[in-house]
C-alpha cells in the first residue's frame, strides 16, 4: 500500500465559473495554434512536424493543431504510481491525495545572523537526513536541499544533490534538467529499483530550452513520468492579469505534454505551476504575495478539473521575508492553504525560507507541522451517531455537566485533534518557567534528535554503486572541461 | 441609506466541507437537544417568557425544553442582512449572510513588552492609543467589547467594561459591540444614544447548554432599545463540549438557538450576529486549544451552517488568540491558516486583529502586521478578472516566445495595481536592498508604523459628545462605588 498522504474529503475550492474556464482553455489554444511555441531542439521540432505541427524551422517554432493538444492531454493518466527505495514510502498520485514536498534553497542560513553560506555535501547530507525523518515529507524536488555545494563544480551539483538523495532519502523523487544530469539520476534509479520523474521547466514566454527538452526525453523513454512545468513572473514573462498569465502559462505545459505523449504516449505528467506576480518595485519574483494563490487555485481548477491531471506548485514554499517570523509563518501557509484546499496533488513546501535563497532543516521541522495540519483539515469532519454525540449531551446536560471523564472523550480525542511536534502549546506560565522557547527552538532539538537517530539502511553494494555513478559522471564532466 | 464600507467581496462560491445530508444530521440533533435536554436559563423572566410561549419549562432545575416549530420559526424571523451605523458613516456595515466579509479587533487581557515578551498591565493611555491605531487600520472594520485590553492600571473591574467602552466611544470611529459582565452594558447603551450610533450586545452561553444572568440582561436590555445582538457559543471540545467536531456543532448550535428564540420573542426581526468561539481542548493542559487546526474545521462547518442552512451574519473569534507567545513563525501560520479557512468558509466577521497569546495579550504592533495579512485574505476573496483584455491573448501573441517580455507593455502599467496587493508593513526588499536598509524584519516596520499613526492621529468627537461621554463614565463610577465595586 502506498503512503496515505492527505486525503481530501471535501468540494475543492473553485474560483472560476464553467464559462472563465472555457475562455481560459480556449486562449490557450488559439495561443497553441496562432503564436506558437519555441523548441531549442531539432530532434523535437521534426517529431512535431510529423504529427501535424506547422513547423517554422528559421524560428524554431511549433504551431500546435488544437486536436493534438485535447488527444495528448486525454493520454495523461489522472492517478499514477511512484515507487521508492522501501514500498512503504511508495506513491500514488493524483485523485484527491496531497502530498508534500520538500522546497530547496540554493544557501544554508545562520538562525543567529540570518546572513547565508554556502553548504557543504555534509550539510545536504544532513538535511536530506532530516527531511527523510519527517512524516509529512513525501517527495523531494531535483535541487535538495542545497542549490550550491562547497567544493563542488556547478557540473556536478545536481549528480551530487541526487546522489544525497539517493544515499539518505529512502522517498521519490525528481531529477533535475541541467547540463545531461538527468543521465546519472536516471543511472542511479536503476542501479536502486526505484522511480525518478524528469524534470522538464519551460523557459517563459513560450520557449523551451535542449536541456529541458532532453531531460524529459530520456525520462519518458526510460518510463519515467515527466513534470511538465511553467514558470512565469507577471508583468514579465508572463502577462501582468492572472488571467492572462494562465493563458499562456497553461500553454506551455500543454506544448510540453503534447512533445511527451508523442515521445512516449501514456507517460504520467504532473503539471507544475511556479508562477509569481513581480515585484514592481525591485523587478525580483512577488514572493509570498498573495497572487500566488489566486494563481494557484485557479491553476488547480483547470488541471484538476478540466484536464484531470495531477498539479504540482512550488511558489507557496518560500517568502519574501528573510527570516523565520511571523512574516514567512503567514506568507507560506496563506500560499500553502489555498493550494492544498483547491485540491493539489503535489506542494512543494517544506524547509524553503527567502525566495529560493535558503532553505533550514529547522524551518523544516516547522513546515512538517503546518503540512500536518492542513492535511488534517483536508480530511475533513467525521458525521455519523456516535460523532453527533446527541445521547451524551443528553446525559451530560447543562453546567455542571462536563465532558472531559467520559469515555466518548478519551476514545475520539486522538483523531479528532492534531498534534504538532515542534510547536509551543504551554501555559504562559510554562513558558516563562522553561526559558520562552518559541517554536523555532524546539525545532532546533528535534533536528538535532532526528540526526542522532538517523538510521542509515542502505546496503552497502547499492551505496557502492552510486558512488561509483558519481565518480562515472566526475569523470565525464571533466572531459568536457566543467570538473 | 448610507453606504455600507466595503469590507472585501468574495467573488466565488464559499468551501464547503459539510454535505447537505450531514448538515441535516447535525440540525435534528441540535433540534432534538433542544427538545429532549433542553437548555437552562438563569432568570425568573427568560423562564416565564419561555413558559408563555410554549415551551416546557421546569422551574426547579431552570430548564426549558423548546418545540422545534418555535425553534424554527425563531430563525426565520432573523433578518440576514441588516445596518450598522458608526461615528463616521463611512464606516457603516452592512452585516449579512451574503459574500462581504470584514475582519475585526481580537482583545487580550493586557498587553506584552516586544523584548522580553512578558505581559503587563495597561494603563487607560495604552487603551486609548491601541484604540487610535486600530482605528486607523485599513483593513479593521469592527471590534468586539472589551478592545483592546481586558484589564488596565488603576481601574477597578466593575469600571473596566465602561472605560473600555468609554475610550471606543472616543477613538473608534467604527461600530462595535457592548459587553454583558456587570451592567455595564447600560453605559455602553447610553454612551451609543449619546454620538446616535448602533452598538451591539454580547449574549454567550456558559456551555453546555446553559445562560447565565449577566448574558440574558444585556441581551434583554439591547433589545428593549432595538439594538442588534450577538448570540455566541464557546464550548472547549472535550471540557465543555463533546471532543467530536459533528457533536460540538450539535451542542453549540443547540446553545445558540436557544438564545435566538430568546431574543427573537424579545423583538421578532432584531438583527442577529452567530458567534463561534468554540476551540478543541488541549488535552495537556486542560486549557483551550489555542491555534490548533480543529478551530478551523470547526468554524469552517459553523459558518457553512449558519451562512447556508440559517442564513445569519457570522462572527469567527477562535481565529483570533494563537497559542504561540510572540509573533514568531508559528504565530503566523496559526493564526494566517484559520483566518484564510474562517474567510474562504464565507465568515462574515473574522474576530483577528491584534490578539497574540490566548486570550492574555494583545499588542497594536501585531495588529499592524495583522492588518496586512487581512488585505492579502481580502484580496484573495476579490478573486480573478477574466475578460478580453485580462485574457490578454492579443498581447501574448505580439510578445511570442524568447526574447518577448512584458515588462515594457502599456498592458502591465495598467493592470499591475488592479492585480497584486500591496502590503504596508511586510519587508518586500530584496536580500541586497534588506541588508543595506539594516535588516529589518516585518515586527520592526510594523513598530514604526504604530509610531507614525499616534504621531498623525486626528481626534474627530467633538467636544460636547467628549464631554456628554466623560459624564456617562462619571455616572458609572458613581453607581458601582454605590455597590462598593469602585
Amino acid at each position: 500500500m502506498p503512503v496515505k498522504g492527505s486525503a481530501r474529503d471535501f468540494t475543492p475550492l473553485w474560483i472560476l465559473s464553467e464559462e472563465q474556464v472555457e475562455s481560459i482553455h480556449r486562449g490557450s489554444l488559439d495561443i497553441l495554434e496562432k503564436t506558437g511555441i519555441r523548441f531549442e531542439s531539432e530532434r523535437a521540432l521534426d517529431l512535431l512536424e510529423q504529427h501535424g505541427c506547422l513547423v517554422d524551422r528559421e524560428q524554431r517554432r511549433a504551431r500546435i493543431p488544437p486536436g493534438l493538444v485535447e488527444e495528448s492531454l486525454e493520454k495523461c493518466p489522472s492517478l499514477f504510481r511512484l515507487k521508492a527505495r522501501s514500498a512503504e514510502y511508495d506513491l500514488s498520485v493524483g485523485a484527491n491525495t496531497l502530498y508534500w514536498a520538500a522546497f530547496p534553497g540554493m544557501r544554508a542560513i545562520d538562525i543567529d545572523t540570518w546572513e547565508t553560506r554556502v553548504p557543504t555535501v555534509e550539510d545536504n547530507h544532513n538535511a536530506v537526513k532530516v527531511l527523510a525523518s519527517l512524516d509529512n515529507v513525501h517527495l523531494t524536488p531535483s535541487y535538495t536541499p542545497y542549490c550550491e555545494l562547497e567544493d563542488v563544480a556547478p557540473a556536478m551539483l545536481l549528480p551530487t544533490s541526487c546522489w544525497s538523495q539517493m544515499k539518505y532519502f529512502r522517498k521519490p523523487m525528481r531529477i533535475g534538467q541541467a547540463q545531461e544530469s538527468w543521465i546519472w539520476g536516471i543511472k542511479m534509479a536503476q542501479v536502486l529499483d526505484v522511480d525518478v520523474f524528469a524534470s522538464m521547466e519551460s523557459a517563459p514566454p513560450l520557449t523551451w530550452y535542449g536541456d529541458a527538452i532532453e531531460c524529459a526525453w530520456a525520462c519518458a523513454e526510460a518510463g519515467y513520468p515527466v513534470e511538465v512545468g511553467c514558470g512565469a513572473v507577471l508583468g514579465a514573462t508572463g502577462p501582468v492579469t492572472l488571467a492572462g498569465g494562465l493563458v499562456s502559462s497553461n500553454a506551455e505545459v500543454m506544448s510540453g505534454i503534447v512533445l511527451v505523449q508523442l515521445i512516449n504516449p501514456g507517460t504520467p505528467i504532473l503539471s507544475n505551476a511556479f508562477v509569481f506576480p513581480q515585484n514592481m518595485q525591485t523587478g525580483a519574483p512577488g514572493f509570498g504575495r498573495i497572487g500566488i494563490s489566486l494563481f494557484n487555485v485557479m491553476y488547480n481548477q483547470m488541471w484538476r478539473g478540466r484536464y484531470n491531471i495531477p498539479t504540482m506548485f512550488g511558489s507557496s514554499g518560500c517568502g519574501a521575508s528573510k527570516l523565520i517570523d511571523y512574516q514567512l509563518g503567514y506568507e507560506k501557509s496563506i500560499a500553502t492553504v489555498l493550494t492544498a484546499v483547491s485540491g493539489a496533488s503535489i506542494i512543494n513546501y517544506v524547509g524553503g525560507l527567502t525566495g529560493e535563497l535558503s532553505f533550514h532543516p529547522a524551518l523544516a521541522v516547522l513546515d512538517n507541522d503546518v503540512a500536518g495540519m492542513i492535511g488534517h483539515f483536508l480530511e475533513g469532519v467525521t458525521v455519523n451517531h456516535e460523532t453527533l454525540a446527541v445521547d451524551l449531551i443528553e446525559q451530560v446536560g447543562p453546567i455542571p455537566g462536563f465532558f472531559l471523564d467520559k469515555a466518548h472523550t478519551r476514545e475520539w480525542w486522538k483523531q479528532e485533534q492534531f498534534i504538532p511536534q515542534a510547536s509551543d502549546q504551554l501555559s504562559h506560565k510554562e513558558f516563562e518557567e522553561l526559558g520562552k522557547k518559541a517554536a523555532l527552538d524546539y525545532a532546533k532539538e528535534k533536528v538535532d534528535e532526528i540526526l542522532a537517530n538517523y538510521d542509515h539502511d542502505l546496503p552497502a553494494d547499492q551505496e557502492q554503486e552510486l558512488d561509483n555513478i558519481l565518480e562515472e559522471a566526475k569523470a565525464y564532466y571533466r572531459q568536457k572541461g566543467l570538473a | 441609506m448610507t453606504m455600507p464600507a466595503k469590507g472585501f467581496v468574495r467573488n466565488f462560491r464559499p468551501l464547503e466541507i459539510l454535505t447537505e445530508e450531514q448538515m441535516d444530521s447535525i440540525h435534528r440533533g441540535s433540534l432534538d437537544v433542544l427538545e429532549k435536554t433542553g437548555v437552562r436559563f438563569e432568570s425568573q423572566k427568560a423562564l416565564e417568557l419561555f413558559d408563555k410561549n410554549g415551551c416546557r419549562v421546569d422551574y426547579e432545575t431552570r430548564r426549558v425544553r423548546f418545540p422545534p416549530g418555535l425553534v424554527e420559526e425563531c430563525l426565520r424571523q432573523c433578518p440576514s442582512s441588516f445596518h450598522l451605523r458608526a461615528r463616521n458613516p463611512e464606516n457603516d456595515l452592512n452585516l449579512s449572510a451574503g459574500n462581504t466579509t470584514y475582519f475585526c479587533v481580537f482583545p487580550g487581557m493586557r498587553t506584552v513588552d516586544l523584548d522580553t515578551w512578558l505581559p503587563r498591565t495597561p494603563t487607560v493611555e495604552d487603551n486609548h492609543n491601541a484604540v487610535k491605531v486600530l482605528d486607523s487600520l485599513e483593513n479593521v472594520h469592527i471590534s468586539v467589547s472589551y478592545v483592546p485590553y481586558c484589564e488596565l492600571e488603576d481601574v477597578p473591574p466593575s469600571m473596566l467594561l465602561p472605560t473600555s467602552c468609554w475610550s471606543r466611544m472616543k477613538y473608534f470611529t467604527k461600530p462595535f459591540r457592548v459587553g454583558q459582565a456587570q451592567e455595564s452594558w447600560i453605559w455602553g447603551i447610553k454612551m451609543a444614544q449619546a454620538l446616535d450610533i448602533d452598538v451591539f450586545a454580547a449574549f454567550e452561553s456558559a456551555p453546555p447548554l446553559t445562560w447565565y444572568e449577566d448574558a440574558i440582561e444585556c441581551a434583554w436590555a439591547h433589545a428593549e432599545a432595538g439594538f442588534p445582538i450577538e448570540v455566541g457559543c464557546g464550548a472547549v471540545l472535550g471540557g465543555t463540549g463533546p471532543v467530536t467536531f459533528a457533536g460540538g456543532l450539535v451542542a453549540s448550535n443547540a446553545e445558540m438557538m436557544s438564545g435566538i428564540v430568546l431574543v427573537q420573542l424579545l423583538r421578532p426581526g432584531l438583527g442577529t450576529i452567530a458567534n463561534c468561539f468554540v476551540f478543541p481542548q488541549n488535552m495537556k493542559t486542560g486549557a483551550p486549544g489555542f491555534g490548533q487546526i480543529g478551530i478551523s474545521l470547526f468554524q469552517s462547518g459553523y459558518a457553512q451552517m449558519w451562512r447556508s442552512k440559517y442564513k445569519l451574519p457570522t462572527l469567527l473569534g477562535a481565529c483570533g488568540p494563537m497559542a504561540a507567545k510572540k509573533p514568531d513563525a508559528q504565530f503566523g501560520y496559526e493564526k494566517a491558516i484559520a483566518c484564510s479557512i474562517g474567510a474562504l468558509s464565507g465568515g462574515t466577521i473574522i474576530n483577528a486583529i491584534g490578539g497574540l497569546h490566548g486570550e492574555l495579550t494583545f499588542h497594536p504592533t501585531v495588529a499592524v502586521m495583522d492588518n496586512d495579512m487581512a488585505g492579502m485574505i481580502g484580496r484573495f476573496l476579490e478573486g480573478i478578472e477574466v475578460n478580453n483584455e485580462t485574457l490578454a491573448i492579443d498581447l501574448i501573441e505580439k510578445v511570442g516566445p524568447i526574447p518577448g517580455f512584458f515588462l515594457g507593455e502599456s498592458h502591465t502599467r495598467e493592470w499591475w495595481r488592479q492585480e497584486q496587493f500591496l502590503p504596508t508593513v511586510f519587508d518586500q526588499a530584496t536580500v541586497e536592498e534588506w541588508e543595506e536598509q539594516g535588516k529589518k524584519s516585518a515586527l520592526e516596520n510594523a513598530k514604526a508604523r504604530v509610531e507614525e499613526i499616534l504621531a498623525n492621529y486626528e481626534h474627530t468627537l467633538p467636544e460636547d459628545k467628549e464631554q456628554e461621554l466623560d459624564a456617562i463614565l462619571e455616572e458609572a463610577r458613581e453607581y458601582y462605588r454605590q455597590k462598593g465595586l469602585a
